[in-house]
Parts: structure tokens; C-alpha cells; sequence
């Protein structure tokens, strides 16, 4: 089968295998942008929505669809214990529950290679431990500073909204840009968001559990409104953690973008340029902390944070869907592998001709296998 | 080999850079607490005399006051003034507030100090709960009405530190007088329950001094 877009032959599908682009597309769209087509995982849009297949990629849909159920559930337990004022129990697990599923996901699809140790403290443990290091020293200049009756001060403003949230930012990158620059082998987009991703989470966590340590170590149930306390948890849960996740990952995709040798397609486009993806990591991180501070409120909050997650989602599903399009190669396993979207046996190409899949979007534990197996094979 | 030193060289700059930055955001740590003062006195000693405090005058178009050191004043308008202190040994904050008003004649203490408790904007605490009333509350020595509320300051990623709200309300004539007292309390502290008292001997000069 021929495509016209690269014009190479490529197998019989509904995708080129070569540059992805839908061969039986009739939207006047170009069908080698594919925006219904996810490049990570084609079920679903580019812009839709979807916490799971945007930040644990590599997943395949039975794991996917677990995750999910994981999420929801845990964030309604979470919330459940919060709101019968289980505040020390309920603070932990907030802080600790998407890191957690998200070190699950690390290890599961083993994107750290042959290294895990090196690649999780270079990313996780480093944000985690430079997050507490920056929430012990501003944390006694921080509290008090919105103190009730007053209205928040000029300078618990800038404190609170501009200036500790960039300090954030930047030391959130610290880990990844290490890796950067000592493992030069990770030259894939989707290293860069993994990396960005674990740091970003390992530093809301340590964050979180600082500042609420007075009510980790206070008493078992607290008194006053449960939704007062279930409102912030659903925060502390999934929305913080999951913005200094979606900043971090953006900059550092764009980051690993530039990496990787494969020269693109076509133009990456500004969104995907790495100004831009700091601009909007700069943006992700004042904006929520700002509007909370000067217009707060614990439901407020949640759509400061909700709608700022939900924008820095699209703009990272953007980016990596581009990149994953545009800078699609073979992985180099010299095998076949079974798709784990459409289950489909696939050649060692960028995309699944069946289902349009980036390969890259698979699990490195699997592309192993097939290396293994493609070695007993020859041999 | 020169390029794996510098490259090396970097990532201890980058290090080094960030946890500077996390140590420079460090606001001032205060002076060290003073060592106790010497005494030829070892046993049945008479009480520590109590360190003199200065105070000074306030006065705005609806009151008079005076204020005690640490305290300094924050903001004040005609009819309004916000003192505040921030204990540099132990993070904790402390902000008092005075606010004269007009009231229509025969409002009540409690009356007052109702309404001021609903225009509270207590949005951004969570656990809030009513600890009871002030015993004996009086603001410049006109009996009135008190009541203490406590919750957790929530900042923007999580619930963090316990805030003290201490509310007393005087009526006298057409104008009543607000008192308003928030504290924090810092995890670092060990006994974050003297921290409050010690402050309440301070509001209490304030309170006293209030005339209108
Ligand atoms: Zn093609
Ligand atoms: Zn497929």
C-alpha cells in the first residue's frame, strides 16, 4: 500500500506506518495532523481530557482503564475520610496517592531501562527532597500571611502567588535537566514527560506533607465542617499534584523534544518550542496560586486549580502528540510486537498500521521481550 | 574526558544553585533567646520582674489607644488600625485590629459582635469551630461581648497551620468598637498554648487603652 503523504509503501491499514497519517481519512483536516487520533493512545482525541493517557502514556488500555477507576476511586476515598474529618489519615494519602501510583506505573513499564534507582532519584526523590527543602524554609514566612479579616497583604501575594510558585518551578526541573544532561540515551518526548512528571509529583508531595505536618502529627479527627476539609483534599489529591506534574512534564518534553535526533516531519510548531512551554509552565504555576490567593475560597480553589489542570492537559497531549507524530521512528527491536491497543501484530515501525498507535506509546518492558525473542530468534 | 568534567562541573553548580535557593528564601531567624538573667539570688527568689514594655500613642477619628512593643502598626484609616507582630523565633504571627463604626442607638455588645462575626471571611480556613465565649470581654473598659473561633489556615496546596480568631465587641453611645485578634501557631513551637497567652497579656494593655 502506498502513502501519499510520505510516499512510502507501508502495510495494509487505516494508518501509514511510517508517518501515521490516517489513510482513510475524510475530514477536509490534514489527515497527517490525525487530532482524533491520539497518537498515545488512538482511542481518544488529541484534545480530549484524559488524565491517564496523558500522563502514564506507555499504558495500554486494560491498564488505562484501571488506572482511571483507581483514581476516581482513591480520590473518593480520599475525600470520603476528609469529610468525616480523618484529617492526619486523609492528608497522607492525599499527598502520597498519585506519586505513588505513578512510581506503580514507573516501575511497571520500566521506563527507567536498566537503571531504575538512578533514573527515580534523579527525578522523584530529587523533587521530593528539593519541594520539603523549600517548604521548611518559606514555611514560617508563609502561614499567617492571609490571615482572616485583613484581606491577604501585598506581600503575601507576591509570597504566596508569584514568587514561591516560580522558586517551585524551577526546582521541580532541577532533577530532570540533571537527567538531561547525564543520560544522554533518554532522547524520547516521552522520557522527558516521565521524568518532568515523577519530579513534578515528588515535589507536590513533599510540599504537601511539610505544610500540613502540624495536622499530620494533630489529632486523629478534627473538629469544624467536613467539607471544609474534603474540599482541600480533593486539591491536595489529584489537582496540585497533577499541575506541577503537567508543568514540569511540558517543559521537559519540549526539552527532550530538542534531544531527539530524529529530524521532524514537518515543524514542531510553537506550542512545542521550549520558550513557550516555560512561559506556560510559568503561567500554570502562578495563575492557580495567584487566583486563590487574591480570590480564594475552598470551591473557588478547585476551579482555580481544575481549570488551569485542564488547560496545561490539552497544551501536553498537544505537545506530545506532535512530537510523537512528527519525530515517529522505528524502536529498533527488529521484531514484531502485539499492539496493545488493537492487538494486532506490528513490525518494527513508528505506527501501528491497524490502530494508528505510536509505538513509542508502548511499554519498554515489552519492546524488551520482543528484542529478547527477536535475538533467539536470529541466533 | 574535558567535556565529562565540565558537564560534571555543571550539574554540582546546578545542585548547589538550588539549594541555595531554597536556603535564601529563609526570612531572618531573630536573635537568640537570651540566656537567663544573672542573679545573686539562688533560693525563695521573688518572681522575675516582667520586661518594661513602651508603649505608644494611637489616635485616629474614632479612638485613642496605645500599643505595646512588639507590635507595630500595620495599616490604620479613620476609623480602623491593624497592629501586628511576627515572632522571628517562632514563626508565629500575630495581627490585632480595632475597628470603630456607627451603630444605631440600643445595638447591643452582642448584636455587634453577631454581625461581625458573619462578615468574617473565614473562607479560607478549614475546621472552623466556635470555642466559646470571652468571659468578661470589654474593650476600653466598657463591658461588651467576646467570643473566640480557631480553624487551619488553608494555603493554596494544602490545609497547613492552626489560626486563632479572638472577636470583642463594646457598644457606648452610637459607636460600637470591634476588637479582632488572629495568631497563627508554628509546628516549630513547643508549647504553642503559652505563645497565645503571652499574646492575650499583650491585648489586653491594647484593649484596656481604647478610649472614644
Ligand atoms: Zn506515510
Ligand atoms: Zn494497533
Amino acid at each position: 500500500m502506498h502513502c501519499d503523504h510520505c510516499g512510502r509503501e507501508t502495510p495494509p491499514g487505516h494508518h501509514c506506518a511510517y508517518c501515521g497519517a490516517d489513510l482513510t481519512a475524510q475530514t477536509h483536516h490534514d489527515p497527517r495532523d490525525r487530532r482524533h487520533v491520539y497518537a498515545a493512545n488512538p482511542h481518544e482525541h488529541v484534545y480530549h481530557p484524559g488524565i491517564v493517557s496523558t500522563f502514564f502514556p506507555h499504558l495500554s488500555p486494560p491498564r488505562t482503564h484501571q488506572v482511571r477507576w483507581l483514581l476516581l476511586g482513591g480520590t473518593i476515598v480520599i475525600f470520603l475520610l476528609a469529610l468525616a474529618r480523618f484529617v492526619p489519615v486523609a492528608i497522607v494519602l492525599a499527598a502520597l496517592f498519585v506519586p505513588i501510583l505513578y512510581l506503580i506505573y514507573f516501575y511497571d513499564v520500566q521506563i527507567y531501562e536498566n537503571e531504575p534507582l538512578r533514573i527515580l532519584a534523579g527525578s522523584f526523590v530529587l523533587g521530593g527532597a528539593l519541594g520539603a527543602g523549600l517548604s521548611l524554609v518559606s514555611y514560617r514566612s508563609t502561614v499567617g500571611l492571609s490571615l482572616p479579616g485583613f484581606g491577604p497583604s501585598p506581600q503575601a501575594i507576591l509570597q504566596v502567588g508569584v514568587w514561591l510558585p516560580l522558586l517551585g518551578q524551577v526546582l521541580m526541573l532541577v532533577g530532570p535537566v540533571l537527567l538531561f544532561l547525564t543520560r544522554r540515551r533518554f532522547d524520547h518526548v516521552l522520557d522527558g514527560l516521565a521524568f518532568g512528571v515523577a519530579s513534578g509529583l515528588g515535589f507536590a508531595a513533599a510540599q504537601s506533607i511539610v505544610y500540613s505536618w502540624l495536622l499530620i502529627v494533630g489529632p486523629f479527627q478534627q473538629q469544624g465542617a467536613g467539607t471544609s476539609w474534603a474540599l482541600p483534599a480533593i486539591r491536595t489529591t489529584i489537582l496540585v499534584p497533577l499541575v506541577d506534574a503537567a508543568t514540569t512534564g511540558l517543559v521537559c518534553a519540549a526539552l527532550w523534544l530538542r534531544r531527539d535526533p530524529q529530524p521532524p516531519r514537518r515543524a514542531l510548531g510553537w506550542l512545542a518550542s521550549l520558550p513557550v512551554a516555560l512561559l506556560v509552565a510559568a503561567l500554570g504555576q502562578v495563575v492557580p496560586n495567584l487566583g486563590s490567593t487574591l480570590w480564594g475560597g475552598q470551591i473557588v480553589d478547585l476551579l482555580w486549580y481544575g481549570g488551569t489542570l485542564l488547560v496545561l492537559l490539552l497544551i501536553v497531549r498537544h505537545v506530545l502528540h506532535v512530537g510523537l507524530v512528527e519525530k515517529a521512528r522505528a524502536l529498533g527491536h527488529e521484531a514484531t510486537l502485539t499492539c496493545p491497543h488493537c492487538g494486532h501484530e506490528v513490525p518494527d515501525v513508528p505506527f501501528c498500521p491497524h490502530c494508528g498507535l505510536a509505538m513509542h506509546a508502548t511499554p519498554k518492558r515489552g519492546r524488551r521481550a520482543a528484542a529478547t525473542s527477536a535475538g533467539k530468534e536470529q541466533g | 574526558m574535558r567535556r565529562w568534567t565540565f558537564r560534571r562541573g555543571l550539574i554540582l553548580a546546578i545542585l548547589g544553585l538550588s539549594f541555595m535557593a531554597c536556603t535564601t528564601t529563609t526570612i531572618p531567624v531573630g536573635p537568640v533567646v537570651p540566656g537567663s538573667t544573672p542573679t545573686p539570688c539562688t533560693v525563695h527568689c521573688p518572681p522575675p520582674a516582667r520586661a518594661p514594655v513602651t508603649g505608644h500613642p494611637f489616635q485616629n477619628k474614632r479612638f485613642t489607644l496605645r500599643y505595646y512593643d512588639p507590635f507595630t502598626v500595620v495599616k490604620h484609616d479613620d476609623n480602623s488600625v491593624v497592629l501586628g507582630y511576627v515572632n522571628q523565633d517562632t514563626g508565629n504571627t500575630f495581627e490585632v485590629t480595632f475597628v470603630g463604626e456607627d451603630v444605631p442607638s440600643g445595638t447591643s455588645a452582642q448584636q455587634l459582635l453577631t454581625a461581625a462575626e458573619k462578615n468574617l471571611d473565614t473562607s479560607q480556613l478549614s475546621g472552623v469551630q466556635d470555642l466559646g465565649p470571652i468571659y468578661g470581654a470589654e474593650v476600653g473598659y466598657v463591658a461588651g461581648a467576646g467570643d473566640i473561633i480557631a480553624g487551619t489556615e488553608d494555603l493554596p496546596n494544602a490545609p497547613s497551620s492552626p489560626v486563632v480568631l479572638e472577636l470583642m465587641a463594646s457598644t457606648h453611645g452610637g459607636t460600637g468598637i470591634l476588637f479582632l485578634a488572629a495568631s497563627t501557631i508554628n509546628p516549630n513551637t513547643r508549647n504553642p498554648g503559652a505563645l497565645i497567652r503571652a499574646a492575650n497579656s499583650h491585648y489586653d494593655l491594647f484593649v484596656n487603652s481604647v478610649a472614644w
